[in-house]
């Protein structure tokens, strides 16, 4: 019945509710009240399952960058570091280190994340991931989503994974657009894969 | 011509393939090879990840493991006697419980392989472990599994939030919905309401008092609507004191007010409850540098609730008197019994 109620659902709610905690936990609650008011939200907080129009986001997104001094690209690059980071979202960076025990493989999994995303949540639209290994420790993701301009999450995502690793790489991100679609591609140059020692993964305690 | 006679070989031998332990490590990682003494000769890469200080192999498949079957399954005979059922297992060091898998005869019966899969407890042992998509079997959905599995679980702690938030929020609508924001007392619908349902209570009187200020007009005009608001929340406030908690207090909007009380037959009581309040609202309220002073008219009716009487049909009665009450005058209370309606006894 969810899934039925939920179809065609954007990923409006997630990014949404998202940056929100991200904005409370990092600049405070009343940076993220001065931003509702001043982009006229009618409330405080947002809702994941709840339906919003782009708009919205793309309200909240410039206002973030006018309170916060800083573009949309840094905030949502920051946004991206810390849904990995952040231990309330531990469940996502235990799912992307479930991929493999380096980097290499982490990247070779990303491919088949999207998949699974799609498996757990069939209604819900994520971004297509493409990996293409290049001579030299070079690696290409590339990254479609229809909606544009949310890519540099995903940049905050894979420098944030690499430490998570201990690897040490350089990202270069590259975009177009082409017709309604956003291709994204990260070159991602290995420098060294144990560079610094992994982190720790939080073990949940067996119940 | 091979590939046809190996097809003739496979056909006509079962036991003509032949791995070696990497091939079943690869596609088996948590298996267990035993002999025919019960002692662990191999074990798979992922299983071996669950033993503690001492390594499985060379132990006895006993000492290792405790099966959970419906008869007990302690020797290499019950197990021999199992071979094609499905088998429940625990580790006996308490790492790993929850094992499903099953167990063959090797071929020419020099022993037994068994395979586990990790059941229920899948998530449980993926992160105690520390286990990665390499230690299952490339063709195993267990990386899918523990996907939707975190999925659900964030989608099932965000769809209760939302569902609290939403339950917070109908509750605090309705209660405005029926209150009065100036002065906290219930507004018309809430006294519609209770007067519909005072109907359905257990059998006594009740009276309703009509309350309405005089010269609240000239205090918005000389001193302004703070003023105002202030003079009707002091008034609300003396009708709070003076009457009884379980008695339903009103406000029509304007400077009308309503009191409902129950258990009361005396006509006399009323009449000097409805004087005390004129009293206790004429009494000046000091609003800044300002003293604001209003009256009160009351029209009150008595009734009984056993008849069913159309709530409109109280508050007009109650409105004729309130305006006989501002007749004489002002500072007036006028209280009668209601009379019993036509159609009842």
């Amino acid at each position: 019945m969810i899934l039925a109620n939920m179809r065609g659902l954007q990923m409006h709610g997630f990014i949404n509710r998202g940056l929100q905690s991200f904005v409370h936990d990092f600049y405070g609650a009343r940076k993220w009240e001065e931003t509702c008011v001043a982009a006229n939200f009618p409330f405080y907080s947002f809702e994941t399952l709840v339906h919003y129009e782009n708009d919205v986001t793309k309200r909240l997104l410039e206002t973030l960058s006018v309170v916060l001094e800083r573009t949309s690209e840094e905030i949502l690059e920051d946004f991206g570091t810390y849904v990995v980071t952040d231990e309330r979202l531990s469940g996502i960076r235990r799912l992307l280190r479930f991929g493999g025990e380096t980097y290499v493989d982490f990247l070779m999994s990303l491919e088949d994340f999207s998949a699974r995303f799609k498996v757990s949540m069939p209604f819900l639209e994520v971004p297509k991931l493409h990996l293409e290994a290049r001579p030299g420790n070079l690696y290409a993701v590339h990254c479609e989503y229809a909606m544009p301009g949310y890519a540099p999450v995903l940049l905050g995502l894979l420098r944030a994974m690499a430490d998570d690793y201990g690897a040490l790489v350089t990202i270069e991100h590259h975009t177009k657009l082409k017709g309604p679609v956003q291709r994204d591609r990260f070159d991602i140059r290995l420098h060294e894969e144990r560079w610094q020692r992994p982190a720790e993964i939080r073990r949940l305690v067996v119940t | 011509m091979r590939a046809g006679s190996l097809a003739l070989d496979v056909a006509q031998n079962e036991n003509y393939l032949r791995f070696s332990t990497s091939m079943i490590d690869s596609f088996m990682p948590m298996h267990i090879l035993v002999g025919l003494d019960g002692q662990i000769l191999h074990v798979g890469p992922t299983f071996r990840k669950f033993q503690e200080r001492k390594s499985f192999v060379g132990r006895n498949l006993f000492k290792v493991l405790v099966f959970r079957q419906n008869k007990p399954l302690a020797t290499i005979d019950d197990l021999a006697a199992n071979t094609g059922s499905v088998l429940k297992a625990h580790l006996i060091n308490g790492s790993v419980g929850g094992l499903r898998g099953n167990c063959v005869t090797l071929p020419d019966k020099q022993g037994y392989l068994l395979n586990f899969g990790l059941g229920p407890n899948l998530y449980g042992v993926v992160n105690r472990f520390g286990l990665k998509a390499s230690d299952f079997s490339s063709s195993d959905p267990t990386a899918e599994l523990l996907c939707m599995t975190e999925m659900q679980s964030f989608l099932l702690n965000e769809s209760v939030r939302l569902n609290q938030r939403l339950d917070g929020a109908k509750r605090s609508a309705e209660a405005r919905a029926s209150r009065d924001p100036l002065t906290g007392l219930g507004n018309r619908r809430l006294l519609a309401d209770y007067l519909q349902r005072l109907q359905a209570r257990e059998s006594s009187s009740f009276a309703l008092l009509h309350i309405d200020l005089d010269k609240f007009k000239n205090i918005n005009d000389a001193f302004g609507h703070s003023a105002g608001d202030a003079v009707l929340q002091e008034v609300a406030r003396v009708l709070q004191v003076e009457t009884r908690p379980d008695d339903v207090l009103a406000r029509l909007g304007g400077d009308e007010f309503v009191a409902v009380l129950g258990h009361v037959d005396n006509i006399a009581q009323i009449q000097t409850l409805a004087d005390r309040l004129i009293e206790k609202i004429s009494t000046p309220v000091i609003f800044g540098n300002f003293s604001c002073q209003v009256g009160a008219s009351i029209g009150g009716v008595l009734f009984d609730r056993t008849w069913t009487l159309d709530p409109h049909y109280i508050l007009e009665e109650a409105d004729k008197l309130l305006y006989a009450a501002k007749d004489k005058g002002r500072g007036f209370a006028i209280v009668q019994a209601l009379a019993k309606p036509e159609g009842h006894l």
